[in-house]
């Protein structure tokens, strides 16, 4: 058979390049066997379109000599040049070589991926020392016993015992594998293991030899990396009148702004267009600034918000920084192996300072963000695995003690905001009870334990200061498992377990609230929290008080018929906001709680609001419509924490705003008492500085208006000089009628009089 | 309280005082006209009327756009969605004319003479979006306008005047006498759709406002264009109104922003920021105020309610670019805003099938900004 009566043909050079596709190169062969069999008509239909190929393919044959015919006649295990059948015209010349072979990389990368590197037979080699000296007559039964280990890690290629000139092994063999995964595999199960008492294997890689020969003998220290100056980064605390700052997403995602909050009207400090991919994030002493991009994480900081440090982590979607701002972890969900290191971890912790990559984690189990929970010292974090909770320390980024808490059917943990104290919960396991437990961390030693009966759910929130933490707890009077074998509960309740962390042997509180719990949230500083409970439309928010000694915290006040689903406290405490947001009309009520009676100060409405951010200082409020959840009138309001509008931005497409937060007062609780003791004197202060500012305000506006009156009346002025100049022309226009004013006409109009019927009354009239 | 006028059962598209003010005439999608009393409100009479079982209807059969009253009150002119352009005896509501055309009729308006009027067809198939310039006086030209529109080439504009007669009251004016019916002058390049016209100073130029957001001067005397503003504006331009004596016009665009233009030249001298679509402006007669009526587009409004549609009409003080008033009452977007001659009143007709006619109180009168 030859090709030119056959339906394909196969043409092209054998490169080197090509002579790895085998697998494809023998589909192609069998085919083409089977076909040439059939006398090789062009009728199958499954070639026809090679068959269209068949003009360039013979011009190629033509080119490229006999070699072509050999390879035809037969020899079909041997591939040709596949390429040669993707190629989309027939023209073939020498200068079409080369955009075929990338057309190869593009179409079969995954299996060019594969091919045989220059070093390819040493990575698939091992050397095996301490096996045991044998002469000739026992060789074949070593070799046997040695191929049953090494077999065990993959297919084994060669087995090599160099002898001596006695005919007897030097104690010492090569094994090569099939693949270098075995050999991996080979060293990582053998390296170490006892034969027998006299015999220990000890197996390295080829690779390995390699490597260490190169070694220089030598150390040299690596050069220190030069110190950047990234300026002061803190220098946003320093501003004199105290103003905080605050980012901005807008424009779908187009363009990310940082503001200072000034008075009156904010002030744009840097605006960058694509300055982020997806959203930024403030560390948590705002000292960066964190923006996402598909290679990784950059944080910007300084005056002029210049690169600070970035983490190469591909498609990374999270990150979560260590409180004090030491560590952050990076959480790329759809990981794959990077192109050059092979790094395959989808959570990876970095330094912050020096921009290094500490450790590489795997996901075990599907968490909410953050996975890894930091301690509030920055020297623990931890995370939950299937079998219990691993504790990791720093800066040496291994399992606290070398191994982890086991706790069966653990369902989530948190550490205390002040101390090194992990809570964790344990769900119902038939008779057992579901417990809350207190574990001190390093100590290991569990400070409090709380068993609790029909438990559906537990969430648990800690107050910000660490004094309290309070668990929510799901509670149900009946449970059945239904078709698909989930719980389903009724007789749903709901009890509030307060933990007093500051007094002796840790008393827990409980308050029950029969309705369904919508909200729930300390106040940051101090010993209140607030709970939305209720069915729309009877939602009621309620204010709790703990008090040391007392068993149960007191109810000091029960807002009824409100709209709202959110709780959202001043980081200062006292005052809060509670909110509708999202799907819920809108409406704001701002509260003092500090008062003798807690009172609503003032209520507004944002409609369609999604998300509430306090100022670090708790002064101002911000109640934003983000572009991520309606398309509609987006953009922020600013209020005070009083409830007084301040500003309205209306910003297309805007997406999120954050505040910079700022870092803890430096100022002692003594001095905080006396400045609040003295705050009549410093507020007087303020106040004349704030007038001063408003009068100049008020000052500049009238001048601007002024300035700007001025300049329209010359404009008019002008403009109505012209309008005179034409009016000849214009009168002449309109027959002469002056029609310039509404009046002018009148001299000549008749008047017109319009009877408006006012009322009409029909009296009947005696007969 | 406003007198409000439901004699439309559709969207109110376009309102429009007489010269004296004593007359309302509003257009709507239910394709008649309505004239009304400005003082009262009570209903003078209607232009067309919908055909029912028992008699056949007269008049337009489409949403009217677009309508124009002239100076002495005489004829009104209305263009409308059903490819007609109209000229109506006004006192007595007679066609007197009814011209065909290729698209729908979007805006047009009489010239300060009443000599001369003009109208804009919108794009449509593949015809271009056209101005055309026609004699009033002329009947017969107008009804044969027709024929000549039929061989019009696309993507050219083609200006015509149809004259017989050279008055004395227009010197300033060339007017060539088709022959042949050969278009007078042509254009090329024009992109895109004429949404909004008026005429400038002493009908010398018209200045059309387009979808793109831009404005263009066009000569009358030599048929070119003059000037062209085109980064004012960033969307479809709604209305465009001219102050009292001319020489200023305020447009309102789809991109929320409403702006003060000099009729001359073309420069943007204030503008007005909402946040919604401003469909239509107008300068009010004796103060530097002008007010603004829009909302969000009839298309858009789904779910929201009335308040989140923001159909207010907003008044800004003209200088200052700020605003000082609101007045509500309208369930749909605003779609023509109008000042009384007097400066006394204002009417807003709207998507709502409603027209409303505020006097203005005392309050308004005593308002001023600190300066």
């Amino acid at each position: 058979m030859k090709c030119d009566s056959g339906g394909i043909s196969w043409g092209g050079t054998r490169s080197p390049d090509f002579s790895v596709l085998t697998e494809v190169s023998r589909i192609y062969a069998l085919t083409r066997a089977a076909f040439s069999e059939r006398n090789g008509e062009n009728s199958s239909r499954n070639f026809s379109i090679m068959a269209k190929k068949r003009e360039g393919e013979k011009n190629r044959s033509d080119d490229q000599g006999s070699n072509e015919k050999g390879d035809d006649d037969g020899n079909f295990s041997d591939p040709d040049d596949y390429v040669d059948n993707i190629s989309d015209e027939g023209k073939v010349s020498k200068k079409f070589q080369r955009p075929r072979k990338r057309r190869v990389s593009e179409l079969l990368g995954d299996l060019l991926r594969k091919r045989p590197s220059e070093t390819s037979g040493v990575e698939t080699l091992v050397a095996v020392d301490g096996i045991p000296v044998v002469d000739a007559t026992r060789l074949p039964k070593l070799q046997g016993v040695i191929n049953n280990y090494f077999s065990s890690c993959g297919p084994v290629a060669n087995l090599h015992f160099p002898k001596d000139e006695a005919g007897k092994t030097k104690g010492y063999a090569f094994i090569e594998f099939k693949d270098p995964a075995s050999a991996a595999e080979a060293v990582k199960k053998f390296d170490g293991h006892k034969l027998d008492k006299q015999h220990t294997f000890l197996v390295n890689h080829l690779v390995d030899f390699e490597k260490y020969e190169k070694v220089p003998e030598k150390w040299d220290p690596p050069a220190p990396r030069p110190y950047e100056d990234h300026g002061n980064l803190r220098y946003w605390l320093e501003d004199p009148d105290c103003y905080d700052q605050y980012s901005v997403i807008y424009e779908g995602g187009e363009r990310t702004g940082v503001f200072w909050n000034s008075v009156p009207e904010s002030t744009l400090i840097q605006e960058r267009s694509r300055w982020t991919e997806t959203y930024v994030e403030w560390s948590p002493m705002g000292t960066y600034l964190a923006t996402f991009h598909r290679m990784g994480v950059a944080l910007w900081g300084g005056v002029k918000f210049l690169q600070v440090v970035k983490f190469e982590h591909c498609n990374v979607q999270f990150i979560h920084f260590s409180p004090n701002e030491n560590y952050v972890v990076t959480f790329a969900p759809h990981t794959r192996a990077h192109p050059t290191t092979g790094e395959e971890h989808p959570l990876i912790v970095w330094d912050v300072r020096t921009g290094l990559r500490k450790r590489g984690f795997q996901v075990e189990m599907q968490t909410p963000w953050p996975i890894f929970k930091w301690s509030h010292d920055d020297k623990y974090f931890a995370r939950c695995t299937p079998e219990g909770l691993s504790v990791y320390e720093t800066p040496s980024f291994g399992l606290l003690d070398k191994k982890s808490f086991k706790i069966n059917g653990i369902r989530d943990f948190s550490w205390s905001p002040s101390a090194n104290i992990i809570a964790y919960w344990v769900a119902e396991d038939r008779e057992i009870p579901a417990r809350v437990t207190l574990v001190s961390i390093p100590s290991r030693t569990e400070v409090r334990v709380k068993n609790l009966f029909s438990v559906a759910d537990c969430k648990m929130h800690w107050q910000k200061s660490g004094d309290y933490l309070c668990v929510k707890v799901d509670r149900y009077a009946k449970a059945k498992k239904d078709n698909k074998d989930e719980m389903k509960y009724s007789g749903m309740f709901y009890n509030f377990e307060v933990f007093h962390m500051r007094e002796k042997q840790i008393p827990v509180d409980n308050v029950e609230v029969k309705e369904p719990v919508l909200a729930f949230a300390w106040e940051p500083v101090g010993n209140k929290f607030a709970i939305i409970h209720g069915e729309n439309p009877a939602i009621n928010v309620s204010f709790y008080q703990v008090k040391p000694g007392q068993t149960t915290p007191v109810l000091l006040k029960k807002f009824e018929r409100k709209t709202c689903n959110t709780i959202s406290w001043s980081p200062q405490g006292q005052f809060c906001v509670v909110a509708g947001l999202k799907g819920m009309s809108g409406a704001l009520d701002f509260i003092d709680t500090g008062s003798k009676e807690i009172n609503i100060m003032a209520s507004a409405e944002h409609f369609m609001v999604s998300d509430i951010e306090w100022d670090p200082t708790g002064r101002y409020v911000v109640t934003a419509v983000s572009f991520w959840f309606t398309k509609v009138d987006t953009g922020y309001w600013l209020w005070t924490f009083q409830g007084k509008l301040l500003q309205k931005h209306a910003k297309d497409k805007f997406c999120q705003l954050c505040w910079r937060p700022r870092p803890p007062c430096l100022l002692s609780a003594e001095q905080i008492k006396e400045i609040k003791k003295n705050l009549k004197k410093f507020s007087a202060d303020f106040e004349v500085k704030d007038r001063m500012k408003q009068s100049k305000e008020s000052k500049e506006l009238l001048e601007k208006r002024s300035r700007l009156n001025r300049d329209f009346q010359e404009y008019r002025a002008k403009r109505q000089k012209d309008w005179q100049e034409q009016r000849k022309a214009r009168l002449a226009m309109r027959d002469g009628v002056d029609t310039d004013t509404l009046d002018a006409g009148n001299a000549v109009m008749e008047e017109e009089t319009i009877e408006y019927l006012v009322k009409e009354d029909i009296i009947v009239l005696e007969e | 309280r406003p007198l409000m006028l439901h004699g439309h059962e559709r969207a109110v598209t376009k309102i429009k005082y007489n010269r004296e003010g004593d007359l309302l005439f509003t257009a709507s999608k239910s394709s008649w006209l309505n004239v009304w009393y400005s003082a009262n409100g009570e209903r003078l009479g209607t232009y067309g009327k919908p055909a029912t079982d028992n008699e056949p209807g007269y008049g337009h059969s489409g949403t009217i756009w677009c309508l124009d009253v002239d100076w002495m009150s005489q004829f009104v002119i209305t263009g409308a969605g059903d490819n007609f352009m109209k000229l109506w005896d006004l006192e007595t509501g007679k066609t007197l004319s009814s011209v065909a055309t290729k698209s729908a009729v979007r805006s047009l308006g009489f010239s300060f003479c009443r000599n001369l009027a003009f109208y804009s067809t919108d794009k449509a198939m593949n015809n271009p979006s056209e101005i055309f310039v026609i004699d009033t006086r002329d009947r017969d030209s107008l009804g044969k306008s027709t024929a000549f529109q039929t061989e019009l080439h696309s993507n050219e504009i083609l200006w015509f005047f149809f004259t017989r007669e050279i008055s004395d009251t227009m010197p300033r004016y060339f007017f060539f006498l088709p022959e042949g019916n050969q278009p007078v002058m042509k254009f090329d390049n024009f992109y895109d759709k004429v949404t909004a016209g008026l005429w400038g100073s002493l009908d010398e130029f018209i200045v059309s406002g387009h979808e793109s957001g831009a404005l263009t001067q066009w000569c009358m005397k030599t048929g070119k264009q003059i000037d062209k503003s085109d980064s004012d504006h960033t969307d479809s331009i709604r209305d465009m109104q001219a102050s009292v004596d001319g020489t200023m016009f305020v447009t309102s665009s789809k991109d929320c922003y409403s702006k003060l233009f000099d009729t001359d030249s073309l420069e943007c001298m204030k503008s007005f920021k909402t946040d919604r679509p401003v469909n239509s402006a107008a300068l009010s007669p004796n103060f530097e105020h002008v007010v603004l009526g829009g909302g969000q587009e009839a298309i858009e409004v789904t779910t929201t309610s009335a308040r989140q549609g923001k159909f207010e009409a907003r008044f800004f003080h003209v200088i200052f670019e700020e605003e000082f008033a609101r007045v509500k009452g309208h369930f749909g977007p605003i779609n023509s805003v109008a000042y009384h001659p007097d400066g006394k009143s204002y009417s807003s007709g709207a998507e709502d099938g409603y027209v409303r006619i505020q006097t203005f109180d005392d309050s308004y009168y005593k308002f001023k900004f600190d300066f």
